[in-house]
């Protein structure tokens, strides 16, 4: 939507299009109103997220009364207005426009990537324009810029700005512009230095010709590639994208602004990891240990001896030395499939995801913990919201196609955003407030926000390092806007005290009728915990100790099932005791994402016999006795739940590299061999066994993506909100003389996991894992930005490259968490809460 | 005036093949014959068509320079415009470099059309005219070139690019870029474009009295944009958001220092745009705060003290030294300036004596006698207690005479303002009168006071003559007449006096060398702002009495680019660039009469928010909010980016 065309005011307008009686809302473009009567308008730069330009001058109809044409796409409807979208005189102009575009353009047709998608090539097809009169002399432009992930051609470039907009207004980094005047102009980066950006890709996406381009044109052309609608892997958030295969290959992923909660934003992660989903890291059979080595085996070898060696154990030791650790990227019928097996199969509860080891309050506990007030809110509330706040949030690098949808709200509506952090974490443009707070101080704070007055807020004060003004201002603000919708990120996901903040800001919104969004790390954090991979739970949040909970699932499976316990959280404690002894992990690596990653791996080769599905090879992968090869999400069939609670179907586009299985198959084949009746032969068998057994999920179907609008529904859930109870107290930081810098961890804009890091595009984005360290910090310990140094906890030390940033304030580091070689968890000791480090130059010998 | 051809405004004037002494008058052009002090002007292509002033000339080379300049400032952000422009350059090379067919000269007229009606902005739709207007007039030169029977006399065409809005501005502001940055949610962008012409951003943004809107294109389709108004956006953007503001780019001083004379708004803008070219600058000011006539008279409803600061706090940020509470002329003097090595020195003293309005009893020390400007210092700077006044006559109908009327009725008192002609005369903001009747101002028109009425020392009364309206006088205006008899009492116990200001230049009879005009100002060359004194120039009121904010901004660029020149041991002059501008200032840019291309009616100026009504009657609190952001993009959005060329055509003797 256009702000030129969103004026307050609610009233319609009345006029005449092509003669036909025409009524709309108040602000809407000549264009839009078109549109509402079925009338084509045809458009060159055009985008409907984007402010309209009018630069093309194709969309130009006549206006009784007005002199000359008129644009449509960025001229308010008046009352009483006479349009005509196509006289003569009009198809006379618009032919004229396509040809200036053509003087000079290259007929490079056959070799350009975007020929058969190509919306010159479609206007110079609909105009009928047939022979050009408009010559200039032929200027040598430089044929191709390239810019790593893009490549940019000014020959083929018809300066329509869209790359230019959808930088500024919806990705908000304005990396690009045009580039000087009349017919030499191009577009270039802002410094004419090569492309150093968020690598989003939505610039070639938007590009309506072939001058942003991919490369692709090596491989395939536009109409042999086969689309798959899918929904993206690599976060929370649920985006939908196409897959674009030819021959079984991916050759790209592409957007699509009709589809998805994203409208076609993607980021980097999405639009370009995708070579590493058939990269030839990939794991391609199952593998079994003999001795130190392990070596290739057959499918039927691999179960046989898992099936054998986890059923063993189990009948010597007991349910209780079993366990499974299941990653969060698995889909909803993987993980339903799971736990069913696990526990109507082998008769084993022990079923956790790392964070719910680390937080299951946060976790699987979200519904006990929160009631009503959960924060799982649908996107839609942005544009509702009063104001927006991300607090301990960086939108930008956490999820940033979020921060594509807030944007474009501020945009739209004028909503004002406000940030707090314990960083000085951006957001363009500039939120109307931003403040930075002492890591710690959270609790307090909120709570300050809360009631704004009183000792509350003197003790905030005293421990945020904000004056009293500051947080009376911010309170001020947000009470004033009304009704925020408050963004809360992965600094408050992982703080010891995230239950107290989270609580604390969920009242926060409450008090103020808004809601909040807990950002969530994986695809399906929020699935595997509806399906109940947690050993507090079974799906839907029935908990495993409620007996008719426990009947009703007796009853759904047919088996009767035994009374199970909730098991502790420290499964790598008891497989280091030796207390269990068997283990099956499913697609995730500890080593690298639980902290203490070196006890995590010491422990699980404690264990008698471990399992693992992977795609990749993992330090996990190294110790197992059997490895089953699994396959990524193009390559199935099945449902994520996002962020906002919302299941979207995944569909297989590619059939599995190697021999790898979908984990859905492999559960059915262990669940086969346990001796469970079959039933889920397909994933469609179990998605609709999901939506006749769990709650919430009752409308899942595999027909169409989503279930039209619709997010699984937590709010009939949920309720009547309530007041939540939380210790507004600050964190008490850890003695910090000999380590004085706490370190917050995450991930970065190109890497979050084993399937980021196995892309090349985005491994020569970022190659290497960094921590940012403020200005004052680096020219006190005499660092330079982009020096390799030593950082060192109590639990040891990595290498790794510095960034001097102004993002981090004095006293705190920020490093980047998910690199395999470098994991930055590994500095956390077991049973520490807060990584304090401190850090070196390493001495150049 | 006399010119071989004209088609300018599409009026047709061609005196070709006629004796000069038989040439027809064109009346809409009204152009001088020389450049500048050396060169001839024989033609000037632009907007409204072609003017050919005399021999030599050459008409197709003057089409293809004009083409050439719209390629050359073409934003390329229309592809009419872009790619259009570009091809009529090249065609018109083409015949004139003897290449040509008649063919070229249809492609040539199409392309007219079609760049004309479809183009964005003003460089694409109004570019074009002149040319057509050669093919239409001027056949026979093209064919000759097109048969090989001319060859072209490389003349030279200075251009500039400029927008009606921009010529109306003193400072010569780039208004459509600010505007459009705005539109694209730039703010610090369109801050800084707003900088390269003032560092008032703030002040000008909530008190420039805008003669930019009335050379507003826009007002042709509905209203003028909130040019003003935006402005303000884009500094409470800055401030909102705690953005720093851009600091000093240079990396090495000049050595020479200049000293700038009060820090108003002529004062400070010299010393940022000095500090900007390497100079060291010290504003001394005689006050405890800078923002002269805007920081004492402008009231704090209409622009706050507090949002002032920031504005001089930044010149002073860029690096120049302030010093206040200087009485120049007593404290320093031109002596002891140059004695501390001041190369130059700029005065922007002000104007801050009250003219007298010559009626008896003003100087007798009544209670309740003021002078506006005495009065408004005293309420902003808080110097002394306001007594409590029932009813106020504020003598005068400037913006003035608005401040103290809407000051004194915000203190509680009723106010009638006395002015000699009608409401139509008023000489004041309009927005300004309506204003304060929405606030309850009473207003007597047609009276002029004669006598103040006092009992006890006090004020009780005012006796006035009722006034006609006679001739026009100089000014266009119709001047009152006494009407005999007619006088009358009105019943006050307050009078201010608002009438006018004069300047305190008595620091000037220290130098003898300086002349003096008979109004009491220096004699300064009103291009260069220099004194017969070479290094003493001046600007603002003090140069040429009472001025508006935003004249006093422009003569301080001027003379700070004139200090540049003298410093460097140039000649000081104005550029070929200003020369353009007076050239297009002079032929006029807007045109009221103008059909304007591609535009509906009616999509409206943006209403200002303005604060409760409660406030206004009983507080300073300001009174125009600003818009909101989103306000300010829709508003920009209406703007039509009437950017234009004009070109002067100069036959340098022919020699090239």
């Amino acid at each position: 939507m256009s702000s030129a065309v969103s004026s307050p005011k609610a009233a319609t307008v009345k006029l005449t299009i092509n003669g036909l009686a025409v009524e709309v809302p108040d602000g809407t473009t000549i264009l839009e109103a078109a549109k509402a009567r079925e009338i084509e308008i045809p458009t060159l730069c055009y985008l409907k997220k984007l402010n309209p330009i009018g630069s093309c001058r194709v969309c130009s109809v006549e206006v009784e009364g007005t002199h000359g044409p008129v644009m449509s796409c960025n001229t308010p409807v008046l009352e009483g207005m006479d349009v005509t979208t196509d006289s003569e005189e009009i198809k006379k102009f618009r032919q004229d426009m396509i040809r200036f575009i053509l003087v000079n353009h290259p007929l490079d047709c056959p070799v350009c990537e975007r020929s058969g998608e190509c919306s010159l090539q479609d206007r110079t097809f609909d105009f009928h324009v047939k022979e050009q009169t408009f010559f200039t002399t032929d200027h040598q432009k430089v044929k191709m810029v390239d810019w790593g992930v893009l490549r940019y051609d000014e020959n083929l470039c018809i300066m329509c700005e869209r790359c230019v907009r959808i930088c500024d207004e919806v990705q908000g980094v304005t990396a690009l512009k045009i580039d000087g005047l009349g017919n030499d102009a191009k577009i270039n980066t802002q410094d004419g230095e090569p492309l150093d950006c968020d690598f989003c890709g939505q610039c070639l996406s938007v590009c309506p010709v072939g001058a942003l381009n991919s490369g692709i044109i090596f491989n395939a052309r536009s109409w042999e590639l086969k689309k798959t609608e899918s929904i993206c892997p690599h976060c929370a958030v649920g985006c939908s994208y196409h897959v674009d295969v030819k021959n079984n290959l991916i050759a790209r992923i592409s957007s699509d602004d009709n589809i998805g909660v994203n409208t076609g934003n993607l980021c980097a992660r999405g639009r370009f990891g995708f070579e590493a989903y058939q990269s030839n890291e990939r794991l391609k059979n199952p593998l079994i240990r003999t001795g130190v080595d392990q070596v290739q085996t057959s499918w039927e070898i691999a179960l046989s001896e898992t099936v054998d060696k986890l059923k063993t154990i189990k009948e010597t030791n007991g349910p209780d030395s079993v366990a499974v650790i299941t990653s969060e990227k698995i889909t909803n019928e993987d993980a339903y499939l799971l736990q069913k097996v696990m526990r109507a199969g082998l008769g084993v509860n022990r079923i956790e995801t790392l964070s719910n080891m680390r937080n299951g309050a946060l976790n699987a506990g979200i519904f006990d913990t929160f009631g009503a007030s959960a924060p799982v809110t649908s996107y839609e509330e942005i544009e509702k919201a009063g104001c927006l706040v991300a607090f301990g949030c960086d939108m930008e690098k956490e999820n940033p196609v979020i921060a594509n949808m807030a944007r474009m709200v501020m945009r739209d509506k004028g909503t004002n955003l406000y940030v707090a952090n314990s960083r000085n974490v951006a957001f363009s443009p500039d939120p109307k407030i931003r403040v930075r707070y002492e890591y710690g101080s959270e609790a307090p704070l909120v709570s300050a926000l809360i009631s704004a007055k009183g000792k509350g807020l003197k003790d905030a004060t005293k421990i945020s390092g904000l004056d009293e003004n500051a947080i009376v201002a911010l309170a001020d603000a947000i009470k004033s806007d009304g009704a925020p919708l408050i963004f809360i990120g992965k600094e408050i996901h992982d703080h010891p005290r995230s239950v107290d903040i989270v609580s604390a800001l969920v009242n926060l919104a409450n008090e103020l009728g808004g809601s909040a969004l807990l950002y969530r790390e994986y695809s399906n954090s929020q699935g595997v915990n509806d399906m109940g991979c947690s050993s507090a739970n079974f799906p839907g949040y029935l908990k495993v100790t409620d007996k008719n909970a426990v009947s009703h699932f007796s009853d759904k499976w047919g088996v009767e099932l035994d009374a199970f316990k909730v098991g502790s959280g420290d499964i790598f404690g008891d497989l280091a005791v030796g207390k269990i002894k068997g283990l099956l992990v499913v697609g995730v690596d500890p080593a690298t994402h639980y902290p203490d990653g070196q006890f995590a791996l010491d422990a699980m080769a404690n264990a008698d016999f471990v399992a693992v599905t992977e795609s990749f090879v993992t330090e996990t992968t190294r110790l197992a006795n059997v490895v089953l090869p699994s396959a990524i999400a193009v390559e199935k069939d099945g449902t994520f739940t996002n962020n906002e609670g919302r299941p979207q179907v995944v569909r297989k586009a590619v059939t599995p590299v190697g021999e790898s299985r979908a984990e859905w198959e492999i559960f059915n084949d262990i669940g086969t061999r346990f001796g469970m009746k079959s039933g889920c032969d397909s994933v469609s068998d179990i998605t609709c066994e999901i939506a006749e057994t769990v709650k919430g999920y009752e409308k899942l179907t595999m027909s169409k993506l989503a279930w039209g609008d619709d997010v699984v529904n937590y709010a009939a859930k949920k309720g009547k909100r309530s007041k939540l109870k939380f210790d507004a107290s600050h964190l008490v930081l850890p003695d910090m003389k000999k380590y004085p810098y706490v370190t917050l961890t995450g991930n970065t804009l190109f890497h979050l996991d084993s399937l980021s890091r196995a892309s090349e595009a985005l491994n020569n984005i970022e190659p290497r894992t960094f921590v940012e360290i403020s200005p004052e910090d680096a020219e006190r310990e005499k660092i330079a930005d982009g020096e390799e140094i030593m950082v060192e906890s109590s639990a040891g030390n990595i290498k790794v490259v510095a960034h001097v940033t102004g993002r981090s304030p004095g006293g705190v580091l920020f490093m980047s968490k998910c690199f395999e070689n470098r994991p930055a968890l590994s500095l956390m000791k077991r049973g520490e809460n807060v990584l304090t480090v401190r850090f070196k130059k390493v001495r150049s010998s | 005036m006399k010119l071989l051809f004209s088609s300018w405004l599409g009026e047709v004037v061609d005196n070709r093949g006629k004796a000069s002494d038989d040439w027809s008058d064109c009346p809409n052009v009204k152009l001088p014959d020389a450049f500048d002090d050396k060169r001839s002007l024989t033609g000037f292509v632009g907007w409204g068509g072609v003017i050919v002033l005399n021999e030599p000339y050459d008409i197709v080379e003057m089409a293809y320079s004009y083409a050439k300049a719209l390629q050359a400032v073409s934003c390329a952000k229309c592809f009419p415009c872009r790619v259009g422009t570009k091809v009529m350059e090249d065609t018109l090379l083409k015949i004139l470099e003897g290449k040509g067919t008649p063919a070229d000269l249809k492609t040539i007229e199409t392309l007219c059309e079609s760049v004309s009606c479809n183009s964005k902005c003003g460089i694409g739709q109004l570019g074009p005219e002149p040319i057509k207007d050669t093919l239409d007039h001027f056949r026979a030169d093209y064919e000759a070139y097109i048969a090989g029977k001319k060859k072209r006399p490389n003349h030279s065409y200075p251009y500039k690019m400029t927008a009606p809005c921009t010529v109306a501005c003193p400072t010569g502001m780039d208004i459509p870029l600010y505007i459009e940055q705005i539109k694209e949610g730039d703010f610090a962008g369109s801050l800084e474009t707003i900088r390269d012409a003032s560092p008032m951003a703030n002040s000008l943004g909530r008190a420039c009295f805008h003669p930019c809107e009335n050379n507003c294109r826009r007002a042709n389709v509905e209203s003028s944009i909130a040019i003003c108004k935006l402005k303000r956006v884009a500094w409470d953007w800055e401030d909102q958001h705690d953005v720093e503001p851009p600091s000093n780019p240079l990396k090495h001083m000049r050595k020479e220092k200049v000293a700038v004379i009060g820090g108003g708004p002529a004062g400070v803008s010299a010393a940022y745009f000095l500090i900007l070219k390497g100079y060291h600058v010290t504003v001394f000011e005689k006050l405890d705060g800078c923002g002269g006539a805007v920081y004492t008279g402008i009231p704090q409803y209409r622009v706050p003290n507090e949002i002032l600061d920031r504005e001089w706090r930044y010149v002073e940020s860029l690096g120049v030294e302030f010093k206040f509470g200087v009485n120049f002329g007593k404290d320093e003097t031109f002596k002891s300036l140059r004695k501390q090595g001041f190369n130059a020195i700029f005065l922007a003293t002000g104007g801050d004596i009250a003219k007298a309005m010559r009626v008896e009893g003003e100087h007798d020390g009544y209670d309740g006698v003021y002078t506006g400007i005495g009065i408004l210092k005293q309420i902003k700077l808080k110097t002394n207690p306001i007594p409590k006044r029932e009813h106020v006559l504020v003598i005068g109908g400037g913006n003035t005479a608005m401040d103290c009327a809407r000051t004194f009725r915000r203190l509680g008192s009723k106010v009638s303002v006395v002015y000699r002609r009608t409401a139509k005369e008023l000489p004041c903001d309009p927005h300004e009168y309506t204003e304060s009747l929405d606030e309850g101002v009473e207003y007597l028109f047609l009276e002029a006071p004669s006598r103040i009425i006092a009992k006890k020392g006090k004020v009780v009364g005012l006796e006035s003559t009722k006034m006609e309206l006679g001739e026009p006088d100089d000014s266009g205006r119709r001047s009152p007449v006494k009407i005999k008899g007619s006088e009358h009492v009105i019943k006050c116990d307050s009078i201010i006096s608002a009438i006018g200001q004069d300047c305190d230049i008595f620091y000037l009879k220290e130098d003898e060398n300086i002349k003096i005009t008979k109004w009491d100002n220096p004699v300064v060359n009103d291009d260069t702002m220099q004194t017969d004194v070479p290094d003493v120039f001046a600007g603002g009121d003090c140069a040429t009495g009472p001025l508006p904010l935003v004249v006093a901004v422009g003569q301080a660029r001027r003379a700070a680019q004139s200090i540049d020149q003298f410093l460097s041991g140039q000649k000081v002059r104005i550029t070929d660039e200003q020369y353009l501008e007076k050239l297009i200032a002079k032929i006029g840019a807007y045109d009221k009469n103008e059909v304007i291309s591609g535009k509906p009616k009616g999509w409206d100026r943006q209403p200002m928010p303005l604060c409760d009504r409660d406030d206004k009657l009983h507080t300073f609190t300001e009174v125009e909010l600003g818009y909101s952001q989103k306000q300010a993009i829709e508003e920009a959005e209406r703007c039509m980016r009437c950017y234009i060329v004009g070109m002067a055509c100069i036959a340098e003797g022919g020699n090239k």
